[in-house]
């Protein structure tokens, strides 16, 4: 009988095993520093921004290690079809990943002078957009780690909603600046935020992307059985 | 070496590591467990030690069946009756190799990790920092402490991970792995914060209408004593004032019910039709009197996991705003439709919008494998603008000028449906377009039978 305890592991599986752990790492490690980011701003806790700055650097690092991890599993091993994907997808993704980093470490930026300024209530709706990016953000490190194409797709449907939300506050933050041109560097720095946020969603619409790529060799953008469904 | 290497489906036969606990590390949990770490730390342990003791005794057995049994045979005997007690444990319990591998989960764990194959490593299914950390001490023999995480999809919960060092004697040279308990503690950790939204919720939004009265108390006791007509206004619209209190109160409290409970999924068998078929005869008589017809055709049991009162109320719900914004004489369709696999295109690919309808996933669905059964509301009132789309669901949120929603509405009715599906670990779409009507989608697991 067949015991799982008793498989002999290859070193290539060994050498995936590495690549989901340091992903999710990766993953677990811009997911805090987003939603700390977010928070920061919502509590005007300047300590905490100061730590997701610090954060970014490890985010670095962890990057570099996947790409070298990962392309040494590529020159020892000649991984092929979905082994391949696999393996290239781990590159894209911990390159989305970074980037998801860098931008929650420029909001932690904004956030340390923003809360310097007194106190305006717009926080909220950098809140909302914060929370459903991190959703997505969350739902996209599911996918990849699960090698979930279905879940993937659905947190690419959704990038909708975070557009739609930055378009709402948008508006409501540049009616804001012309009502009281005081307001305009505070709401300045909102705006950025908010942008930040959003690219943060278009970096886990990638994820999803790469996740199903990986799963089913085909392009998701591209792929003719889901055209029409928006 | 196609995709999945070493991955397998998880099966009965994957408990046969628990059988290989050793007696020591027995000993050493029931010992870890029933320190300093309360009631249900205990019973956990209890119950592992039944199922790891259990365990030794019928291996002995199996291996005595002798040759007249084919040993596969015994084998299989076997691990279903494992497969029965380990079914009956409800905390969640895996154990992991060396390399962090899931080998081996209990069905609890499966659910509340969404385990599906073993073999993956566990930063899989939990990516927070704070569980490697303890994970890698327990492998590498440390005693470690009881640690909280926090997690915000696809519900806000908290769980409280303990791992502990374990060797199975099976193997030489001997493989250390790590043995980990999970338990959901939201309750504690989450009915603090609700409290205080509660509090703050209802205060807030209690503060006008009670302003708005004292007001009119003032009035009446002022200048419009003597005034008969005046009188009888003030009271009438002090009267619909207090009413709007009564069901702002009301709405808060089966909101704060429900999440007091997200976490924890219904377990029992509902029937949306008949929830449906509720929903409809509570308002008939309303729909009448403005001659809005409520087209509903199904007729078949939907057999879903859920709580039947919660379903009613949800579907109560979307149709009393549907009825609130349609004109009269129109019309409210209801349909519930059954399918094997929920794709997340599924509901735009036929839609019955003609120009191109603005969408939102209120809530995603989270288990698109299993059959679901989708139940449709489609009104023809007025359609929501797109900037108000992203906001549905949000407490307190009424559409500025809508007027005559504004005044009897609280705000509420949506955030309650949003909770509801939640919990019933299901999906909530819209889709509008302006001029043409407004559907909400509701999927819904089906259950087993
Ligand atoms: N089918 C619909 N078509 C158009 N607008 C809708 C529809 N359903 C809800 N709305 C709008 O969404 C807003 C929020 O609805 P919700 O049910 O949460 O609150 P409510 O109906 O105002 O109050 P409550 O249900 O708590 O009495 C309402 O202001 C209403 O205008
Ligand atoms: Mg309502």
């Amino acid at each position: 009988m067949q015991k799982l305890v008793d498989h002999i592991v290859s070193g290539y599986d060994d050498d995936l095993n590495q690549l989901t752990n340091s992903l999710s790492e990766l993953g677990g490690l811009v997911e805090t520093m987003t939603s700390d980011s977010v928070r920061s701003i919502k509590k005007r806790d300047s300590d905490l921004a100061q730590k997701v700055i610090e954060m970014d650097k490890r985010a670095n690092s962890l990057q570099e290690q996947i790409d070298d991890d990962a392309l040494r599993l590529m020159a020892l091993r000649h991984p092929m079809a979905t082994d391949l994907r696999r393996t290239i997808g781990a590159i894209r993704c911990a390159n989305d990943l970074e980037r998801v980093g860098d931008l929650a470490e420029g909001i932690a930026r904004r956030a340390v002078s923003i809360n310097q300024e007194d106190k305006i209530d717009l926080a909220k709706g950098v809140g909302r957009i914060g929370k459903l990016v991190k959703t997505q953000l969350s739902g996209a490190l599911d996918a990849l780690l699960r090698e979930d194409a279905d879940k993937a797709l659905q947190v690419w449907i959704a990038d909708e909603d975070v557009d739609e939300m930055y378009n709402a506050i948008f508006r409501e933050l540049l009616t804001y600046m012309m009502g009281d041109p005081r307001t305009i560097t505070a709401c300045a720095s909102f705006l950025f935020v908010a942008k930040n946020l959003e690219r943060i969603g278009d970096h886990a619409t990638n994820i999803c992307e790469s996740v199903y790529f990986t799963v089913h060799g085909k392009q998701l953008v591209n792929d003719a059985t889901l055209q029409g469904q928006g | 070496m196609e995709s999945e290497p070493t991955y397998r489906r998880l099966s009965s036969q994957d408990l046969t590591v628990v059988l290989t606990v050793s007696f020591t590390s027995l000993l050493g949990l029931c010992f870890l467990f029933s320190v300093p770490l309360g009631a249900t730390l205990i019973v956990a342990a209890m119950l592992a030690t039944i199922l790891i003791t259990y365990g030794f005794s019928s291996q002995k057995t199996a291996s005595e069946i002798g040759p007249e049994v084919s040993s596969l045979e015994a084998e299989q005997h076997y691990f279903e009756a494992q497969a029965n007690l380990a079914d009956n444990i409800t905390d969640a319990v895996a154990i992991i190799d060396q390399r962090e591998r899931v080998v081996y989960a209990n069905p609890a764990a499966q659910k509340l990790l969404e385990i599906t194959s073993l073999g993956r490593p566990l930063s899989t299914y939990v990516r927070e920092h704070s569980v490697k950390a303890v994970i890698q001490d327990a492998l590498q023999g440390k005693k470690t402490d009881a640690i909280t995480y926090h997690v915000e999809t696809p519900t806000e919960s908290y769980i409280r991970v303990m791992a502990s060092p374990f060797t199975p004697a099976i193997f030489d040279p001997p493989r250390p792995m790590a043995l980990l308990f999970f338990y959901d503690v939201t309750e504690y950790n989450l009915v603090d914060s609700q409290r205080a939204d509660f509090l703050a919720n209802a205060s807030h939004e209690l503060k006008t209408p009670i302003a708005s009265l004292l007001g009119y108390i003032e009035t009446l006791q002022g200048h419009a004593k003597d005034d008969p007509e005046a009188r009888e206004k003030f009271l009438g619209i002090m009267q619909s004032q207090a009413e709007r209190m009564q069901r702002l109160i009301n709405d808060l409290l089966s909101l704060r019910q429900i999440e007091q409970v997200e976490h924890i999924a219904p377990s029992e068998i509902a029937d949306l039709h008949l929830a449906a078929k509720a929903a409809i005869e509570a308002e008939e008589i309303y729909a009448d009197k403005r001659k809005i017809n409520i087209k509903f055709e199904t007729k078949k049991k939907s057999l879903v996991i859920g709580h039947q009162d919660e379903l009613i109320q949800l579907v109560l719900n979307l149709l009393d705003n549907a009825l609130k914004i349609s004109a009269d004489e129109t019309q409210i369709t209801i349909s519930i439709e059954f399918t094997d696999r929920w794709t997340p295109g599924q509901a735009f690919t036929a839609n019955s919008f003609t120009q191109n309808a603005s969408t939102r996933r209120i809530v995603p669905v989270s288990t698109p494998d299993k059959p679901h059964y989708i139940l449709k509301i489609r009104d023809q009132g007025p359609g929501f603008s797109r900037e108000h789309i992203p906001r549905l669901g949000e407490r307190f949120y009424r559409i500025a000028g809508d007027l005559s929603s504004k005044d009897k509405g609280t705000g509420l009715g949506l955030a309650i449906v949003k909770h509801i599906i939640r919990r019933h670990r299901g999906g909530l779409l819209i889709q509008s377009a302006k001029g043409e009507g407004t559907e909400f989608t509701v999927i819904l697991p089906a259950s087993e039978s």
